[in-house]
């Protein structure tokens, strides 16, 4: 008789419960999720970012992750919004987005090398003409706490191409390793704000 | 080498765990044993047409499960009547250890046009970043950016003047739509997520109000639990 009560009971939510899921529409892809979960190497000296530097018609937004073990890719979009900018750091070929898939060198550089990551590889540029080319890269990156807006700094160097300075959003986050020490054009302009 | 040790599972992981299997979303069995505590998550999409004859996602990226970066790059969309853009783009990356975890999300379009014209935007970009460690975790929203935005031929005050979170107005006829649209969840103890839809616009049912479909325009969100 217990068990029947009960069953009663459970009817009218069973029954709204399988109502909303008749009526349920189409997932959004763009809805809030759950994280999903990750296991850690803790031999490998890693450092990951991304985010935006700079603003106004004339900034960059980034992601990267880079290894010790000469792993990694970055994502740099360079925008001009006001097309090129003859005379221009950072605008003098217009927008363009490079992508680096190999990391050839990386290590900490001298000038922080508590804070700081500096990684060269190779990759390739995309203009807004359709061109394209392949360059190599420099970068230094620091993780001088959280949040990273404000704080952390990058540079991101390109034959002709330097941009640096500390984010105007996201993050970059240093992963503990035991890298060995490297210097590239980037390295130099680090500016430690801690 | 400092040795990760999960003292059973964090309580923010196991409401995680609940939430997915609420949304039918299930955990894969085998992640349980390898998992430590520190988890992270990201997601972008340039942009998604949701609508009832189905659903488009344009220059979307997912952070791996074992972090990392994951980023997708498209020069046109176009969905006709509904959307065009240009110079579409998403990256995230994010990874945990175990002092920390952090994840962070960019999602951008250039040149938007939305329900042929009723909507324009010069440029849009959605920014998401979760961090955390032993101290807590947090979110936040820094960088967005709406450029040249004009809803229903009015622009806003400005050119490079973003709304402030949450800004709705009404579309006659159609719904309405959000701009920098933010939501955060957490406890921020244990977890902490962001996602930011730079423009979603709700398309409505004129007769009953109920929302029959969506568009969203720089769409980034980022993720962490301890």
């Amino acid at each position: 008789m217990m068990q029947r009560t009960q069953a009663l009971h459970l009817a009218p939510l069973l029954a709204t419960t399988l109502v909303a899921l008749a009526c349920e529409k189409p997932p959004n892809p763009a809805a809030p999720k759950q994280p999903s979960f990750v296991t850690v190497d803790e031999k490998t000296d890693r450092i990951t970012g991304g985010g935006k530097l700079d603003g106004g018609r004339d900034f960059a937004t980034f992601g990267f992750n880079a290894r010790s073990d000469d792993r990694g890719q970055i994502e740099w979009v360079q925008h001009c919004l006001d097309g090129v900018v003859t005379g221009s750091p950072t605008c003098s070929s217009g927008s363009f987005t490079f992508h680096g898939s190999t990391v050839g060198r990386y290590g900490a550089p001298a000038e922080d090398p508590t804070h700081c990551r500096a990684w060269s590889g190779t990759g390739e540029a995309k203009f807004q003409d359709g061109s394209t080319a392949d360059d190599g890269f420099d970068v230094a990156a620091c993780d001088f706490g959280q949040p990273g807006r404000g704080m952390d700094f990058i540079c991101f160097s390109l034959s002709g191409y330097l941009r640096s300075g500390n984010l105007s959003g996201g993050n970059i986050q240093r992963h503990e390793g035991s890298p060995e020490s490297f210097e590239n054009a980037c390295a130099t302009t680090i500016v430690v704000t801690t | 080498m400092k040795r990760i040790v999960t003292r059973g599972i964090p309580r923010s992981l196991l409401a995680l765990a609940a939430l997915g299997a609420i949304s039918g979303h299930t955990l894969p069995a085998g992640r349980w044993e390898a998992q430590t505590s520190y988890g992270v998550g990201g997601q972008g999409y340039a942009a998604v047409v949701n609508l009832a004859t189905g659903t488009q996602q344009f220059a979307g990226a997912a952070l791996p499960a074992e972090g990392g970066m994951a980023n997708a790059d498209l020069d046109n969309a176009a969905v006709a009547n509904t959307f065009t853009a240009s110079t579409l783009t998403s990256i995230t990356t994010g990874m945990a250890d175990s002092a920390g975890a952090s994840a962070q999300t960019t999602a951008e379009a250039a040149d938007v046009n939305i329900l042929n014209g009723l909507i324009t935007a010069r440029q849009v970009l959605a920014v998401a970043a979760s961090y955390g460690d032993q101290q807590g975790a947090a979110s936040e929203a820094g960088g967005s950016m709406l450029l040249g935005v004009v809803v229903n031929g009015v622009p806003l005050a400005a050119d490079d003047a973003t709304p402030a979170p949450n800004t709705r107005t009404d579309l006659p006829g159609v719904g309405y739509v959000v701009l920098n649209e933010q939501t955060v969840t957490g406890d921020g103890v244990h977890s902490s997520s962001m996602t930011v839809n730079m423009i979603h616009v709700y398309v409505r049912d004129a007769l009953t109000g109920v929302t029959t479909g969506e568009i969203v325009v720089g769409s980034a969100q980022s993720a962490v639990a301890l």
